[in-house]
């Protein structure tokens, strides 16, 4: 996603004068040519992300578009004041665009992981968060968000899925089923896909998790049993939809990363069998849940 | 002692009074620094020039001062902290936009100015970006990111005011503030914060540089005897029976 994130940043900047781009010493080659060709609105603006958060909302004031980018942790979790303050409480718009994800530096420490990402932001009223599966769906949702004056997180991932789904849509079916109805974020549908494949589930699938009420209604009224997958922290798409939910008689299973350092050094597919977000993993906790008559 | 302001002095005192709420010595603190650079006096001040009040809490003297130049209606003063007021304790500029910046968590205000200076720049407008802070607030560690940000990147017109009334030297002594900022790249003036003449020869020498600073010496609570760098007063109001006679003694 890296390579799509560079290459349409760098196209709508070209075309948008009003976009200002602030890297904390992150992604500089790929927006070498930009910074030497437009230094005073292509900026390498150094490891200090907590003014970057400030400045770039000062832009913003001022009526440029800033897209905010480096490592999830050192925004969200480093930055999460000046995002709360300087940006959501002052009604101001921009992008906040990460890499690194819950732990794509799976070998460098949990300092590099954000698992938290998500359940943290989603605590800032007015924020819209996107988590695309792909490189794909991550231009589509740029394009369509990135001059929206809201302020917008894109969380990218080096790990993708490759499914088909119906672009329009925010929630879209993947899977037909009935014993419950499984909603996917982002690329752990890949994961979600595999566990489930022989088994009577709905699947559906969504890579924008706030503000979907009314097509969360839509698509789970029916469904007697809920089950959210998320490739973070659980709670994102529940925290973010809470009316929804609170509403919602039917019994819900939250499944996402496993709330504790992830300390070992390793592979992202080993992470993830960690994480207990392996499709092995995933497939048990769906059999239990979902096929258990008690439940 | 007096600069003049009695005025003022009495709307701040009588404001935080009424609604028990509100942080009088750190408003009096500022308040000649904000009446010279709303004042028509302020003659190099341009129109597009912006100022932000980045200590937050000491906003009644921005709305004192703002009524006082019609910007505001006093009524909205006069209901300051009351429920549906749009003045609170803190700025909220989403309800005046005229007060530019929410602020009240410190250390914001510096790198919301360079950024508004970076686009001003980029969008190559004439205009000077001031930004009012606390010499506490210089304990955040965003206010020196962000000045490492101006000099490196050699942003122009930005002026940050320094409110030096050594109420956190109890904590971090701030001894060699000008020494730090000219490290940083910027040109620093000390002058007397209550001395309205030297305030507004700052204001025209800052307009003229690109990267300023004024170190303002000030008093908090400064014209009120009792609250004059008197802790105890930070967030205490007094009763509204008490305010002629704290003004008497000043």
């Amino acid at each position: 996603m890296r390579r799509e994130f560079t290459n349409i940043v760098s196209e709508i900047f070209v075309q948008d004068p009003k976009v200002m781009l602030f890297l904390g010493d992150i992604g500089v080659y790929g927006f070498r040519e930009l910074i030497k060709s437009e230094p005073n609105r292509a900026l390498n603006i150094g490891i200090l992300e907590q003014a970057m958060i400030g400045i770039a909302a000062g832009a913003a004031q001022e009526k440029l578009i800033p897209i905010v980018h480096t490592i999830a942790p050192f925004i969200v979790e480093r930055a999460l004041e000046q995002i709360k303050v300087d940006f959501a409480y002052q009604g101001l718009g921009g992008n906040l665009v990460t890499v690194g994800a819950s732990f794509d530096y799976s070998r460098l420490g949990c300092t590099h992981h954000c698992p938290a990402d998500i359940t943290t932001l989603v605590n800032i009223p007015n924020i819209k968060i996107f988590v695309p599966g792909n490189g794909k769906e991550f231009e589509r949702l740029f394009k369509n968000n990135y001059d929206s004056g809201h302020l917008n997180y894109f969380r990218l991932s080096e790990h993708q899925h490759e499914i088909k789904i119906d672009e329009d849509l925010p929630l879209s079916t993947v899977k037909m089923g009935s014993h419950a109805t499984v909603i996917a974020v982002g690329p752990i549908l890949r994961e979600v896909m595999l566990a489930s494949a022989d088994l009577n589930l709905k699947i559906v699938y969504c890579n924008e998790i706030s503000q979907i009420e009314s097509t969360l209604w839509e698509t789970l009224t029916n469904s007697k049993k809920v089950i959210i997958v998320e490739p973070y922290y659980s709670g994102g798409i529940f925290l973010s939809n809470l009316d929804f939910f609170n509403s919602l008689h039917v019994p819900i299973l939250q499944i996402g990363v496993r709330r504790q350092f992830l300390t070992d050094y390793c592979s992202y597919e080993e992470m993830l069998k960690f994480a207990e977000l392996d499709a092995r993993s995933i497939r048990e906790k769906l059999i239990d849940f979902a096929f258990d008559s008690e439940n | 002692m007096s600069t003049g302001l009695n005025k003022f002095r009495r709307q701040i005192l009588h404001t935080v009074a009424s609604a028990q709420e509100g942080h009088a010595p750190s408003a009096l603190s500022i308040l000649d620094l904000v009446y010279c650079w709303f004042s028509r006096e302020h003659e190099t001040r341009r129109d597009n020039d912006i100022f932000l009040l980045s200590k937050g809490h000491a906003s009644l003297a921005l709305y004192v001062v703002l009524a006082s130049c019609d910007l505001l209606d006093i009524k909205e003063v006069e209901a300051y902290c009351q429920k549906g007021s749009k003045l609170g304790g803190h700025p909220d500029s989403r309800k005046v936009p005229l007060l530019q910046i929410s602020s009240g968590s410190l250390g914001h205000g510096l790198p919301l100015a360079v950024g508004r200076a970076m686009a001003s720049q980029l969008r190559e407008l004439k205009r000077t970006v001031f930004v009012l802070v606390g010499d506490g607030e210089l304990n955040e560690g965003t206010n020196w990111e962000a000045l490492l940000v101006a000099s490196s990147r050699k942003i122009s017109g930005i002026c940050v005011m320094v409110d030096a009334n050594g109420s956190t030297d109890r904590a971090i002594e701030l001894s060699d503030l000008k020494m730090k900022f000219q490290s940083f790249g910027f040109e620093v003036r000390e002058i007397d914060g209550h001395n309205h003449l030297a305030i507004f020869e700052s204001y025209r020498w800052a307009t003229e540089r690109d990267r300023s600073v004024i170190i303002a010496r000030t008093v908090k609570g400064f014209g009120i005897p009792q609250m004059e760098n008197n802790p105890e007063w930070h967030h205490k109001f007094p009763k509204i029976s008490e305010i002629d006679e704290m003004l008497d003694q000043s």
